[in-house]
């Protein structure tokens, strides 16, 4: 079965017309990530509209290549202005902004290329062959199972966020709460509907990404307004791709870099500013030149660099095989799938195998695209990175406010959008993740569905969580993220810290 | 400050969801109400959280309840909010063709982060990008003009 759908989706993928949306995405994301500020994920939330008119095919490797490209083109903006164009590019601007200053732009924006060819060819094949396989295991899973992950995934996520864990999950819960926004999977009961017909199928996913991501982005960018000017590099005068010596040397830490970046991927809640700067870290740590880091040396490019682009396959697996989002990004990638009337789930690699694999393949050959495309337009993306975020501001809000409506051709969609923008927004400004409360409505109906089923299974019983050692298993590490993220588990640390302090005193 | 503002709206939030799933059948309101009982808890941690910060911050002489304001920021960041409501409201009246470029132009006239030719090429080239994807190529059905 594996093996067919492997050969239907490299046959899809292969087709004119989804070679032409690889390279339309590959240009397109590469240009947005370029833009100081605008991160992979509001690339994706704000260029969902157009791929609905699309094949699920063709739609989805438009959004995977457009999720790569954005990784590669956040690092144009560090490189040349000092500011990551996306999070996970944070780390390129230690070393690349200094190799630039120099002189050598071109050479950094290719090490930055290569390196995460080579980290996008790595997490391609991992997850070529990662998915599959966990895929297949999770064929056999029940309802209780499935619970239990999902469970595992948005503790996970929300535990693992920035700043505090505690609002990280309470982000994820509200996501959750949210989600239970429409009729009732088991009894048909419309609930919060409040009457408003639109509410009835549920809050649209897709409207509140698009809010959450790009409204909150677009009154920043206004707020914040321009950066101080003469910091930037304007020109790309040198040779951009490192010739054969060149690459020969840099392949090790692109390698070793790739694989962190797939396996900071795999974890759900980590993503590629938390890879970029392991796998900088680990360069530093492997080099007999740690001194030569942050002047300019080209290992402190193409470790994060090839960090970030390999977080993309990591973060697809558990979203592909699970159904559980690794990230916002690609839980946004998620939301295209939904779309196209394909529900997260075990079932994604065997109901809908070839619009699966067909996206797995896409992500390989968004890679090459990316490269190449990368070769020949990166000089051009210069100009780009030079737009005012007062005139990218409001062009994301046309955006936003067309593409919401496009979806069902609804005005109450474009309110729901900017309802979810404010609460985005002011997330935001509190310092409080909003990956969770995505991901959250993402897994709410997932959840919702196998509790019920599970509790059907169990006759009532909530016992049946416990019977099934995976779902028990699952269950026990969930509850110990949840604990070692509250405050009581620090004050526990504390205490014993305390105790032992004292008893070594009187043994002293 | 806000944070507490969040956890508070979160607990009130939730109290209402679960005093209206009181009235849905028992497998309807199930897991609505478990999770009313966990952003409970989470808002009070995540308050009682900030009120041992505070407590630290106070002792350590720097805190600050609520942050100096900067009224510029805030007055913009308000004005384009407003303008994002009074866009999506005015596309079906105006239409798409006349909103858009009064939504490109006001902060464009208004910021000045460019000057007039770019600006008015801004504006021309954004609305006619995006007409040319949505409309002309996904065909959708936008209203075009005041009364379409």
């Amino acid at each position: 079965m594996t093996e067919s759908f492997l050969l239907v989706g490299l046959a899809n993928v292969a087709q004119p017309t989804n070679l032409l949306a690889i390279v339309a995405g590959t240009v397109i994301g590469m240009i947005i990530g370029a833009m100081p500020g605008l991160s992979a994920t509001m690339a994706i939330a704000l260029l969902l509209p157009l791929t609905f008119s699309m094949p699920p095919e063709t739609g989805l490797s438009m959004l995977a290549s457009l999720y790569l490209a954005a990784m590669y083109g956040g690092s144009i903006a560090a490189i040349l202005l000092r500011t990551p164009g996306t999070p996970a590019a944070a780390a390129t601007v230690v070393d690349g902004y200094p190799m630039a200053q120099g002189g050598q732009a071109g050479k950094a924006l290719g090490l930055s290329l290569t390196a995460s060819l080579i980290g996008g060819l790595i997490s391609s094949s991992a997850l070529l062959t990662i998915a599959p396989l966990l895929g297949q295991l999770v064929l056999n899973f029940g309802p209780v199972e499935i619970f239990a992950i999902a469970v595992l995934g948005i503790t996970i996520i929300g535990s693992l966020s920035q700043g505090s864990a505690v609002l990280g999950l309470l982000a994820g819960t509200l996501g959750l709460l949210i989600g239970t926004i429409g009729m009732d999977p088991t009894t048909g009961t419309p609930r919060f509907t409040f009457g408003i017909l639109q509410l009835f199928g549920g809050v649209e996913f897709t409207v509140a990404l698009i809010g959450l991501f790009s409204m909150p982005q677009a009154i920043r960018l206004m707020i914040q307004g321009d950066r101080a000017k003469g910091a930037q590099v304007s020109k790309i005068r040198d040779r951009m791709l490192p010739n054969l010596g060149e690459f020969v040397r840099l392949l090790p830490n692109g390698l070793r870099s790739g694989v962190i970046g797939v396996l900071t991927g795999l974890i759900p809640g980590t993503g590629g500013d938390t890879a970029s700067w392991f796998a900088y870290n680990e360069a530093k740590r492997f080099s007999r030149r740690k001194e030569a880091f942050g002047t300019g040396y080209p290992p402190g490019i193409v470790a994060p660099e090839a960090a970030n682009n390999a977080v993309v396959g990591g973060s697809l697996v558990p979203t592909i095989a699970l159904g559980i989002p690794g990230s916002s990004a690609t839980a946004v990638l998620l939301g295209g799938l939904m779309v196209h009337g394909i529900l997260p789930g075990p079932s994604l690699m065997t109901d809908y195998g070839d619009v699966t694999y067909t996206l797995l393949w896409a992500v390989l050959f968004a890679n090459i695209a990316l490269f190449l495309v990368g070769a020949l337009f990166t000089r051009a993306c210069v100009a780009v990175t030079k737009i005012p975020n007062r005139v990218v501001g409001p062009v994301i809000v046309v955006l936003s406010v067309i593409g919401a409506f496009a979806i069902n051709n609804s005005a109450f969609d474009v309110g729901l959008m900017i309802v979810f923008g404010m609460i985005g927004f002011l997330l935001d400004e509190f310092k409080i993740p909003t990956p969770p409360l995505v991901i959250g409505l993402i897994l709410g109906p997932v959840l919702d569905t196998s509790l019920q089923q599970s509790l059907l299974i169990g006759q009532g019983s909530w016992w049946i969580f416990l019977e099934s050692p995976i779902s028990a298993v699952l269950l026990a590490i969930a509850l110990l993220s949840v604990v070692q993220a509250t405050p009581f588990f620090g004050m526990l640390k504390r205490l014993t810290g305390k105790q032992a302090t004292l008893q070594n005193d009187r043994k002293g | 400050m806000g944070r507490i503002l969040v956890a508070a709206m979160s607990i009130v939030a939730a109290i209402a969801m679960q005093h209206i799933a009181t009235s849905y059948p028992a497998a309807a309101a199930r897991f609505p109400t478990l999770l009313g009982y966990v952003v409970i808890c989470l808002g009070l941690m995540a308050v009682g959280q900030v009120l041992l910060e505070w407590r630290r911050l106070r002792l350590a002489g720097t805190l600050q309840v609520l942050p100096r304001a900067d009224w510029r920021k805030i007055a913009i960041g308000s004005a384009f909010t407003l303008l994002i409501v009074l866009y999506a409201w005015s596309i079906p009246v105006l239409g798409y063709l006349l909103a858009t470029p009064l939504m490109l132009a006001i902060p464009l006239a208004l910021l000045r982060p460019v000057g007039w030719t770019a600006a008015a090429i801004t504006v021309v080239a954004v609305t006619g990008t995006i007409w040319g994807v949505f409309v002309w190529f996904l065909r959708l059905p936008i209203p075009l003009y005041p009364g379409a």
